[in-house]
């Protein structure tokens, strides 16, 4: 079997809160609390949730833009977690990111050409000016902008075609594997098919990875060939995404799934309603953090951590429900 | 029987604009919303689907604006009335929620002074019996713990929670119509259905009328009996939900549609992205603002704007349907 490209395993990101004036002891935000999976080479595997979920968190994570708490991160064989800066700056050129705001993820004071370029020098990529500016053409030409725009600001652009500079850069580097966090939630559904349709392009003209970060159900979908679903800093049901949206285990993406509207006036969906809001990361509760609003919930749930279950082979759910131990329970 | 409640009839809404001269934002515009009835009103950012809710509200500042155009509600024009007898009537015959609560409700305010001011205000309480009127409103909202919220500023609730206030605000003089601007776009999917099904079941009690705004399809699809398609300021389609799903005839309908990733389907294959962006207001002055991005674009798109044609259910402003239907 072949190795995987990523490999992530119980990554922790804790964020250390102050909480009381008289309250000495530090809490913790779990945002990113035991999440472990893996990417294979030339695959997209999708992350799905609600804000708040720790999804972007451990996007960043992965690539060190936060550290990390606890856990191993394998890229291409090399542990990234203990990597000294020199060493990890240059992986980085592996492992890039697409951010979800093109409006505040481009310098406005640098010109396109000079954005695109600093990702080139900062690499070592190209040995002069001449060969660098070469690059950046190529650059824009493949994002599907035209070698003209090198001059130009970023406020010179609209909503889409910045977003099409933030995907250049990160494919200036040559990397392997691109995570790309919200990159079409800030763009009208005509501009978002477009980049959605670049993304698709980029993938086969350059045989990259991807993960794709998103709250958008339907987007994740259409781009995904795996999905994790995460719920308070946990993934709580990772699957090939046929199967997943065939038959959804975990009760929250049932839930989830059956939120979204439909674009058919005639499917009426028999819709599950959660009652209730996300609980707090700061306080989440206690044995299955999803516990306050499932309709399945026993008592078990309220105590027991639900552990990873792995129905058939590659599909994992976090749910007692699923859990041979728990059967009597959910009689 | 339908009766009609509110009709615009030829908005047109421009600003002024210190280089540009004038800009023009919404051209001859009109539709009519029934009794209890929901219209949707989809387009793009930009095409002046809010700026049409905040000129049915006349909640356009005088100064930087020009509008035009009749606003008849319940048989009168609520343009022609004076300032105080508009007061008399939003909040209480025509209330708006829009898209983000946290920064349209009072953040100095309780929540419960901030729903008893809107009951004071068109006399549906008075000092002594607001509190419970408003406790009694939340709770119809499904806001649990109403007692001690009203007591709560809004910045102690969640997004949700929030949305749910202004709706019970908005609902609290129980209005005809209610304007409802991208009333769940800042929120998240299982909070969404949630605020969706409340909409419906509110509007099943007390038969209120809808204008709901949004630009996201799945939720006009599932809320709406008739659609209306905004694009640069224009209606460029119009028809009830389930003829605009199935069979859309304007091609900026055909594809907004076909840019949507679909959650129910299995189709694996690439989107249809429309080409280019929407232009900027006030740079395309003659002809189909749509001309640039439509693959049927053909001289006459260029030469003359299209007028809304009258198909057998629909309307659509399309020189492709120049000879099969009347010119409304």
């Amino acid at each position: 079997m072949n190795q995987p490209l990523l490999s992530v395993k119980n990554l922790k990101t804790h964020f250390p809160i102050k909480k009381k004036l008289f309250n000495n002891g530090t809490h913790f935000i779990k945002a990113v609390d035991g999440i472990s999976f893996h990417v294979n080479k030339g695959e997209t595997l999708g992350i799905v949730g609600e804000s708040g979920c720790g999804k972007s968190t451990m996007g960043r994570s992965i690539l060190r833009l936060i550290e990390p708490t606890e856990g191993s991160i394998m890229f291409e064989g090399i542990e990234v977690t203990t990597l000294n800066q020199t060493d990890l700056r240059k992986l980085r050129s592996k492992m890039q990111i697409v951010f979800q705001d093109p409006y505040a993820s481009l310098n406005p004071k640098m010109t396109v050409g000079a954005i695109l370029g600093e990702a080139l020098s900062t690499h070592q990529l190209g040995k002069s000016a001449k060969e660098r500016k070469k690059k950046v053409e190529n650059l824009l030409l493949k994002v599907g902008l035209s070698p003209t725009h090198i001059g130009r600001y970023p406020h010179e652009f609209s909503g889409g075609q910045r977003q099409r500079i933030g995907i250049a850069r990160a494919i200036a580097v040559n990397p392997a594997l691109i995570i790309a966090d919200e990159p079409v939630s800030a763009l009208d559904v005509s501009v978002q098919a477009q980049v959605l349709n670049l993304f698709q392009d980029l993938k086969e003209t350059l045989g990259l990875t991807y993960i794709f970060i998103a709250h958008d159900l339907s987007v994740v979908r259409h781009v995904s060939d795996r999905i994790g679903v995460m719920y308070l800093g946990k993934i709580v049901e990772l699957s090939d995404k046929k199967q997943l949206f065939q038959n959804p285990l975990h009760p929250y993406t049932q839930a989830l799934m059956s939120a979204v509207p439909s674009l058919d006036p005639d499917i009426k969906k028999n819709r599950i309603i959660l009652t209730g809001d996300v609980p707090s990361a700061s306080n989440p509760p206690t044995g299955c953090a999803f516990h306050t609003r499932c309709k399945f919930r026993k008592n078990v749930c309220e105590s027991v951590n639900p552990r990873e279950i792995e129905v058939i082979p590659g599909r994992f759910v976090n749910c007692h429900m699923y859990d041979h131990e728990f059967r009597e329970d959910f009689k | 029987m339908t009766i009609e409640l509110l009709k615009v009839e030829n908005f047109q809404i421009s600003f002024k604009d210190d280089e540009a001269g004038t800009i023009s934002a919404v051209k001859d515009l009109s539709f009519h919303i029934n009794e209890g009835e929901t219209v949707g009103l989809v387009g793009e950012s930009g095409c002046g689907k809010s700026v049409t809710a905040l000129s049915i509200m006349r909640l356009i500042e005088k100064n930087s604006s020009f509008t035009e155009g009749k606003t008849v509600f319940e048989g009168e024009d609520i343009n022609l009335f004076t300032e105080k007898k508009m007061q008399s009537i939003r909040g209480n015959k025509i209330s708006m929620i829009f898209q983000e609560p946290m920064t349209s409700l009072n953040p100095v305010h309780k929540i419960g002074k901030q729903i008893g001011e809107v009951l004071h205000l068109h006399r549906f309480a008075n000092k002594t019996n607001s509190m419970d009127k408003t406790i009694e409103i939340l709770k119809k909202v499904g806001i649990p713990r109403a007692e001690s919220i009203v007591n709560e500023y809004p910045h102690q609730l969640s997004g949700g929670m929030r949305q749910r206030v202004m709706i019970a605000m908005a609902m609290a003089c129980n209005p005809k119509l209610l304007i409802a601007d991208e009333p769940t776009t800042a929120l998240d999917v299982t909070i969404q259905a949630q605020i969706l099904d409340l909409m419906n079941t509110l509007q099943e009690e007390y038969n209120t009328a809808i204008l709901l705004i949004t630009h996201d399809l799945g939720v006009i699809s599932e809320m709406a009996d008739r659609v209306i398609v905004m694009y640069y300021g224009q209606i460029v389609e119009q028809a009830d939900v389930r003829t605009l799903f199935k069979q859309p005839k304007h091609p900026y309908t055909i594809g907004l549609l076909n840019s949507v990733p679909n959650i129910d389907s299995e189709n694996e294959s690439r989107l249809t992205p429309i080409d280019g962006n929407v232009p900027n207001l006030g740079v395309i002055k003659s002809g189909c603002p749509f001309r640039a991005r439509c693959q049927h674009a053909h001289v006459k798109c260029h030469e003359e704007n299209p007028p809304l044609f009258k198909l057998e259910s629909q309307y659509v402003r399309c020189w492709l349907y120049d000879e099969q239907g009347g010119i409304v």
